[in-house]
C-alpha cells in the first residue's frame, strides 16, 4: 500500500508527498523568502477547507510545501495530460477539475475528501491574477462551500506575484513573500441549491474581506506602496 | 510570454504596444514600460524621459477601462481541439478526468462580430458562432473556448496577448448575449451563465 504512514494528525500521508514537500519548499525558498504567520489556525484535526488567493504558480507549492497536514488540491484538469504529472499529481494530492464545464465529479471528490477528515485547497479565484488583485470568485466554488459546511481558512497570499507573475516566463529573484492563515470561518450547511444561492452573496463579502485584509491588497496604496 | 501580455494597450493614451527586448513600447505616444530589478512596479519613461513609477494593477485598470481595450487584430494563433476525455485513476479511486488535445494547428485567429474564425495555414477555415460557444478562460499563453458539442479548442496566441483576446471576446460574447435577448452574462466558466 502506498498510503501506509500517518502523521501527527492521523492523516494518510503518501510517500511521495513526504519527499516532495520538502523539494519544493527548499526550490520555492531559492525564489523567493516567505514568512507564515496564523499557521497554528489551522485544526490539527479534521476537514477544512483553505480559501486563498491566487497570484502566482509558487503559491501551491509554498502552501503545500509548509502546511503540517496533506493538502488536497484542486487542480486544473489541462496538467494531467502529460504522463508524468498524471503520474505525479495524484500522489501529491491533486486531483482534477474540468474548468469549462461543470464537472460532478470533482465536486463529489471534494466532499468526499472533507467527509474523511481532510485539507482541502480551493482558490475561489479559479486562476491566477493578471495583475496582483484579488478577481472576482467563481460562484460553483463558494458553492461547494456552502454545500459543505466546514471551517473555512481564509489565507492571504503577498509577494509571490512579485517573484512570478503570470505573464512571466521566468521567476525574478529576490523577493519575500507573506502567507497569512485568517480565523476560522463558518457558514453553516446548506442543503439546497435555492438556500445555498440566498447564501451566496454574504459569503462572497465575508471572504472577500478576508482576503483582502490578510493578503493587505486593502492596504495597498494606487501605486503599489503600502499604506503607512 | 512578456509583460505585453498584461500592458497589450498603452495604459495612457490606448494605443497598441510592442516589445523591444525587455521594455513594452507604445507605438502611439512613445511612452515605455518595464520592469526594473528587484521592483515591485512598473517604471514609466514618458516621452520627455520622465520617469515615474506605478502599480500593475492601477495600469491594467487603465487599460481595462480604455477605448479599444475589447478590440482585436487577426493574430498568429496555434488551435487544438480536444473532444475526448480520459479517466484519472490513483489506488483505483477514480478522481477525475483530463482531455486530450490533437495535433496544432497553425493560423490567423480573427473576432468578428458574431464568430470566432481560423483561417488555418494548410487553407481550411474554421468559424465558430460566438451564439454556440459555452465557456471561456484563458491558460498560459492561450485563449480557450468550449462549444455547443462538448469539444474545448485552446488557441496559443503567437502574435497577441492572451488577456486582450479574452477581454474582447468576453465584451463581443456579452454583446451577442444582449442582441439576442439571453440575458447580461454574469459568468463564463465553467459555462456562460447569464440572467
Amino acid at each position: 500500500m502506498r498510503r501506509t504512514r500517518t502523521s501527527e494528525a492521523a492523516d494518510p500521508i503518501t510517500l511521495w508527498y513526504r519527499i516532495i514537500r520538502p523539494i519544493a519548499r527548499w526550490g520555492v525558498d531559492r525564489i523567493v523568502h516567505t514568512e507564515f504567520e496564523g499557521l497554528e489556525r489551522l485544526p490539527r484535526h479534521g476537514p477544512c477547507i483553505l480559501v486563498p488567493n491566487h497570484l502566482s504558480i509558487l503559491d501551491p507549492l509554498i502552501l503545500q510545501g509548509t502546511i503540517p497536514r496533506p493538502v488536497y488540491s484542486m487542480t486544473k484538469s489541462t496538467q494531467f495530460r502529460h504522463g508524468f504529472f498524471r503520474w505525479i499529481l495524484p500522489r501529491l494530492n491533486a486531483f482534477p477539475v474540468r474548468r469549462y464545464r461543470v464537472d460532478p465529479q470533482s465536486v463529489r471528490l471534494l466532499l468526499r475528501r472533507l467527509q474523511e477528515g481532510r485539507v482541502v485547497c480551493v482558490y475561489p479565484e479559479g486562476e491566477r491574477s493578471w495583475d496582483g488583485r484579488l478577481q472576482s470568485f467563481r460562484r460553483g466554488t463558494l458553492r461547494v462551500i456552502l454545500r459543505a459546511g466546514v471551517p473555512v481558512i481564509p489565507v492571504g497570499i503577498r509577494g509571490t506575484y512579485d517573484a512570478w507573475p503570470r505573464w512571466a516566463s521566468r521567476p525574478r529573484r529576490g523577493f519575500s513573500a507573506r502567507v497569512r492563515f485568517g480565523k476560522p470561518l463558518r457558514f453553516g450547511v446548506y442543503k439546497d441549491r435555492l438556500s445555498r444561492d440566498a447564501a451566496l452573496p454574504a459569503l462572497e463579502r465575508e471572504l472577500r474581506v478576508a482576503l483582502l485584509s490578510l493578503s493587505g491588497e486593502a492596504d495597498l496604496t494606487p501605486d503599489g506602496a503600502e499604506a503607512a | 510570454m512578456s509583460l505585453r501580455d498584461l500592458l497589450y494597450l498603452c495604459p495612457h493614451c490606448g494605443g497598441d504596444t510592442r516589445i523591444v527586448r525587455e521594455t513594452v513600447r507604445c507605438d502611439g505616444c512613445g511612452r515605455t514600460y518595464e520592469v526594473p530589478a528587484g521592483s515591485r512596479g512598473v517604471r514609466v519613461v514618458d516621452p520627455d524621459g520622465t520617469a515615474t513609477m506605478a502599480s500593475y494593477g492601477d495600469l491594467a485598470g487603465r487599460i481595462a477601462s480604455a477605448t479599444g481595450a475589447s478590440t482585436t487584430h487577426p493574430a498568429d494563433a496555434v488551435a487544438r481541439f480536444a473532444s475526448v476525455e480520459h479517466p484519472v485513476r490513483y489506488l483505483g479511486e477514480l478522481i477525475g478526468f483530463f482531455e486530450e488535445r490533437g495535433p496544432g494547428l497553425s493560423g490567423c485567429l480573427t473576432l468578428g462580430d458574431t464568430t470566432l474564425r481560423l483561417d488555418a495555414a494548410d487553407g481550411e477555415v474554421h468559424e465558430w458562432p460566438l451564439r454556440d460557444l459555452r465557456a471561456v478562460q484563458t491558460a498560459s499563453g492561450a485563449i480557450q473556448v468550449a462549444t455547443r458539442d462538448g469539444v474545448l479548442i485552446s488557441f496559443r496566441m503567437l502574435s497577441d496577448s492572451p488577456r486582450r483576446w479574452e477581454h474582447a471576446l468576453k465584451d463581443r460574447l456579452r454583446c451577442v448575449w444582449r442582441t439576442e435577448d439571453r440575458g447580461e452574462i454574469t459568468e463564463f466558466q465553467p459555462r456562460i451563465r447569464s440572467r
